[in-house]
């Protein structure tokens, strides 16, 4: 009876959050005028949104549920993937926050590959950019949405309804995320990312207090059944080892400054001045959420280790166990409805850049036109890309696995060179560019699809990365310096 | 000056590409290396669901090739925030040794956590604010570490970013392109 009052307040504050999000998708829908409006909140968005977008963006439904179950399983490795989020954000800052704002406006961009193609005067560097974003975005939006539905059936399980099949899960994540992101776009997303962003924060300082509350000896007795049973679990390389964890910093630092979802925020800012207060707000406020990564990870591995707590069926039902079982019904409610709040943002941001690269960039790096009546057009895409993600995420798991692990890779060793580093130095070429792309796609794809095995678990996209990179400055270096339009080249002066 | 600023840019643009090259050698060297058959940990003795690391030995022939590896990932990441700064305004006047400062000092933090980290591959014991003296520097300094950039990106926005000269020349660009920009 009191596990069913648990599962009913969980249920009900999910409910309540769901029903948020549709009166945000419809006042948005109210606001959603235009094309630039859908994709790029008609770059009206004041420094405490565009705060909060930024970092709410990258923690998604991988943070909240596949985070802590990341700690459970191989202890400190993964928090390399955390730790390079502040560097990283600077880096898109000091090198993208203001160059790419300044060019989308000049422009009139409504997408990334819309700066790319301006910046390099070529449509293949466009074609090319869309590509790898779509492909990136199948594999993010089908894990958001097995995520989303994964957890949707946990909580539904413990209440009188009873346990509910996974597709009439994907079917309802289905129905909600489509209905908030076509009617409000991407103005739904980003003011869902400031409520969202507050409930997090608040949500990782209590469930972070709840967790030194475990244990009599607080976060020491955590720390000592770990190192009891694994001294290096608890060490900083965690059980993945050293040279792995470093190719994830560098993977996540570097490659933050290529998530299309990410940046695509910058462009959405109302002034450039915004972003020295945007800077600050964005780093705290990640690295704040992140203490529910560490913290719920960590707290499960010795709640199991000391049989105080059954093992879990799977990792990633490390957060969902834990707050079910050790926390507040309330506290719990509140972090559900955080989690559900990251995953309809991101993915409602990777549904605007899916459905801008279907309906804007390849139409027009292949005939050099939009389709008309865009914005009806980018609503079609929408509903079109989260059904095939949704069907991915269903059918084919081990499609949706392996995309998902290329996403976030893809994303870096792809954009990285060719926009955050080609828009600060002027001799980068456009095959530079195209090269960096193509060699980036083959090396993601050919280590995921062939199944090499890599020494010492160094990952398949920060070899990506590296080697895009090189290409892009060794071929610029060697090649001609290309001529540049001379009202982008005035903004790369600024 | 702008000759000046231009051989920095050129010089900076070559140690990103020196970096790059030198992190792709190393990465290269670990594929000719004998690889210890824990060196990724293995599944735990009874959690199916958790791996354990074993004992930090599995380090002892890579700890030089990791932390020179660590060592060049931070340095090219504060090579590209310069790099982010430099290309369009240069440094104003004695404002290097604000990366180097903090390019120094990240460097240093990484290579005290690895030191304290061999440390405790031979005595665990030792806990610092509830934490493995590695754990606790990686998690509290190493961390938040980026915020002296943060400061400094903040502080020094109009120097180094944008300030209001860029502002009406860009609005000069933007309506000799078009019509009006919004306020910036």
């Amino acid at each position: 009876m009191i596990e069913l009052g648990r599962g009913l307040t969980v249920l009900l504050s999910v409910v309540f959050y769901m029903g948020i999000c549709v009166a945000v998708g419809l006042w948005a829908l109210r606001r959603t005028k235009s094309s630039t409006d859908f994709f790029m909140a008609g770059r009206d968005l004041g420094i405490i949104v565009t705060g909060f977008a930024v970092f709410s963006s990258i923690m998604s439904g991988f943070g909240f549920v596949g985070g802590p179950g990341l700690v459970y399983h191989m202890g400190m490795s993964s928090m390399w993937m955390v730790i390079g989020a502040p560097m990283g954000t600077c880096i898109s800052f000091y090198l993208l926050g203001k160059r790419i704002r300044l060019l989308a406006e000049l422009k009139e961009s409504i997408s990334l590959p819309d700066v790319v193609a301006a910046r390099y005067n070529s449509q293949t560097s466009r074609f090319l950019a869309s590509l790898a974003i779509l492909l990136g975005v199948m594999g993010y939006l089908g894990t958001q949405i097995l995520a989303m539905a994964t957890v949707l059936q946990d909580i539904i399980a413990n209440t009188p309804i009873g346990r509910l099949s996974l597709e009439t899960c994907v079917a309802i994540s289905f129905a909600v995320l489509v209905f908030y992101c076509v009617t409000g776009g991407i103005i739904a997303s980003v003011y869902t990312d400031v409520v969202q962003g507050v409930i997090m924060l608040i949500a990782a300082l209590m469930v972070f207090f709840a967790v030194t509350t475990i244990y009599p000896n607080g976060f020491e007795g955590i720390t000592l059944m770990i190192r009891a049973d694994d001294p290096e679990a608890i060490s900083p390389w965690g059980t993945v080892g050293m040279l792995g964890c470093l190719s994830w910093y560098f993977l996540f630092t570097v490659g933050s400054s290529g998530q299309p979802h990410v940046i695509t925020k910058l462009m959405m800012s109302k002034r450039v001045r915004d972003l020295r207060q945007t800077l600050p707000i964005s780093v705290v406020g990640y690295s704040l959420t992140a203490l529910l990564w560490l913290s719920i990870g960590l707290a499960m591995r010795a709640l199991v280790l000391s049989g105080s707590h059954p093992e879990l069926p799977r990792i990633d039902a490390a957060a969902s166990q834990f707050l079910q079982a050790y926390t507040h019904p309330l506290l719990a409610g509140l972090v559900f409805a955080a989690l559900f709040a990251a995953i309809m943002s991101t993915a409602d941001g990777f549904l605007n850049i899916g459905s801008a690269a279907i309906v804007h960039d390849i139409p027009q790096s292949l005939r050099g036109k939009s389709l008309k009546n865009e914005l009806a057009w980018a609503r079609t895409a929408t509903v079109a890309i989260a059904l095939i993600a949704s069907l991915f995420a269903t059918y084919s798991d081990d499609l949706v696995a392996i995309l998902g692990a290329f996403g976030w890779g893809t994303f870096a060793a792809a954009l990285v060179p060719v926009v955050t580093i080609g828009f600060n130095w002027k001799r980068a070429t456009a095959l530079a560019a195209n090269t960096a792309m193509i060699s980036s796609l083959a090396i993601n794809l050919g280590i995921k699809l062939l199944k090499i095995d890599i020494p010492y678990r160094i990952d398949a996209g920060a070899i990506a990365l590296l080697v895009s990179m090189t290409v892009f400055f060794g071929i610029s270096l060697l090649s001609k310096p290309p001529r540049l339009d001379s009202d982008v080249e005035a903004v790369m002066d600024l | 000056m702008g000759n000046v600023e231009s051989k920095v840019s050129s010089l900076l643009t070559w140690i990103l590409f020196g970096l790059l090259i030198l992190l792709c050698l190393l990465i290269g060297s670990v594929f000719f290396l004998e690889e210890p058959s824990e060196s990724q940990g293995y599944r735990h003795w009874e959690k199916e669901t958790m791996r354990q690391g074993g004992t930090g030995e599995r380090h002892s022939k890579i700890l030089w090739l990791g932390t020179a590896l660590g060592i060049l990932q931070l340095l090219f990441f504060v090579s590209c925030l310069a790099f982010g700064v430099l290309r369009q305004r240069g440094f104003p006047q004695g404002q290097w040794w604000t990366f180097l400062v903090g390019g120094f000092l990240y460097v240093l933090i990484f290579l005290f956590m690895i030191f304290t980290y061999w440390d405790y591959v031979n005595d665990p014991s030792e806990l610092f604010l509830s934490l493995p003296v590695p754990t606790a520097i990686m998690l509290l300094v190493l961390w938040p570490f980026p915020l002296y950039f943060v400061l400094l990106y903040s502080l020094r926005f109009d120097d180094w970013v944008f300030g209001k000269k860029d502002l009406s020349r860009f609005h000069k660009l933007a309506s000799s392109n078009r019509k009006p920009p919004a306020e910036n």
